[in-house]
């Protein structure tokens, strides 16, 4: 099972420089993959820093609404805690 | 300015000069790429999505049904309904709505007020009547969902009764479907019940009509007419 770490103390600089130890960036409001907005893959929408989903496997980074949330349950289900 | 720049410029390095900064962010990047955690903010929204998951009537429909986009919207039409008891319920409601819409268009919206409705248990009960088979029912729910624009009609409060009345007879004539749903809740239900008057009155030959309501608090918030074609027995 996936444990959440919920980050509710985490300032919007590290929650960057995590993104960027995944390989991400920021442009301070929304998620980079290389130079371009990363789009959440259920939605379409550009995903914002303070209000991400970062799930492990094939590392999926979606915003926390509940359509992508609803998506990410549908796909990984039973191994998120 | 570079594309390097505006990606860096958020952040000063002199962060990672604090104290363990630098080793907290590196072994929590190691326990995500490990798949020992996931990350987020707030945890609300995931810990109600899974608690409608795991409810015994989002069970029962994933039994029927395996259509992963059904199912998404079945969840989410369990969270509307989880936002009418909410003290945002207008704003909260409203916007999932229009999220739904515009991801999902009309007919996403209406499987996921199909949920909202109640309107599975009541279908549900419905062909458990006829006697069919567990792969018979779960066909036929599939195939209601694919159709339900055709095979549902939700009544909203300020719906003109004449008019909903003809939506209700149209598309009833094109389609004879074997069961017609009207469903509406709250302040919607006066008008609803004008309407299966209307309809009543047109179709009363051919399709036998049964009233279904939803009570919170024994305070009825959901009515819903289930209007089931006649079997012709060729007398």
């Amino acid at each position: 099972m996936v444990q959440p770490f919920v980050s509710k103390d985490f300032s919007k600089e590290e929650k960057i420089l995590l993104l960027r130890e995944l390989g991400y960036g920021s442009d301070g409001v929304f998620v980079l993959k290389g130079n371009e907005r990363h789009k959440d893959k259920y939605t379409g929408e550009d995903v914002k820093v303070n209000n991400m989903v970062i799930y492990p496997g094939s590392l999926t980074i979606v915003n926390n609404d509940e359509i992508s949330i609803a998506n990410l349950l549908e796909e990984y289900g039973d191994n998120v805690e | 300015m570079s594309n390097e720049s505006i990606i860096d410029n958020p952040i000063s390095n002199d962060i990672y000069k604090e104290s363990g900064l630098r080793e907290r962010i590196i072994e929590l990047a190691r326990k995500i790429k490990n798949k020992d955690l996931y990350f987020l903010d707030d945890d609300s929204i995931i810990k109600e999505a899974k608690k409608k998951r795991k409810a015994g009537e989002f069970k029962l429909f994933s039994d029927y049904i395996g259509d992963n986009k059904f199912r998404i919207l079945y969840q989410l039409g369990l969270t509307l309904r989880g936002y009418e008891k909410g003290d945002q319920y207008q704003e909260d409601t409203k916007r999932l709505r229009e999220t739904i819409k515009k991801q999902y268009k009309v007919q996403g919206l209406h499987i996921s007020y199909f949920a909202q409705n109640g309107l599975f248990s009541e279908l549900l009960k419905n062909l458990w009547g006829k006697e069919l088979t567990e792969a018979e029912i779960a066909s036929e729910i599939g195939d209601f969902l694919k159709e339900i624009d055709n095979k549902v009609i939700f009544i909203y409060r300020d719906d003109d009764s004449k008019a909903k009345t003809q939506e209700v007879l149209t598309k009833i004539r094109a389609h004879s479907p074997e069961t017609f749903i009207i469903s509406s809740m709250k302040s919607a239900m006066d008008i609803c019940k004008e309407i299966k008057e209307g309809v009543s009155e047109q179709l009363s030959k051919d399709y036998d009509i049964t009233e279904y309501s939803i009570d919170d608090n024994q305070k009825e918030i959901k009515l819903i007419y289930f209007l089931n074609r006649k079997i012709k027995t060729g007398d």
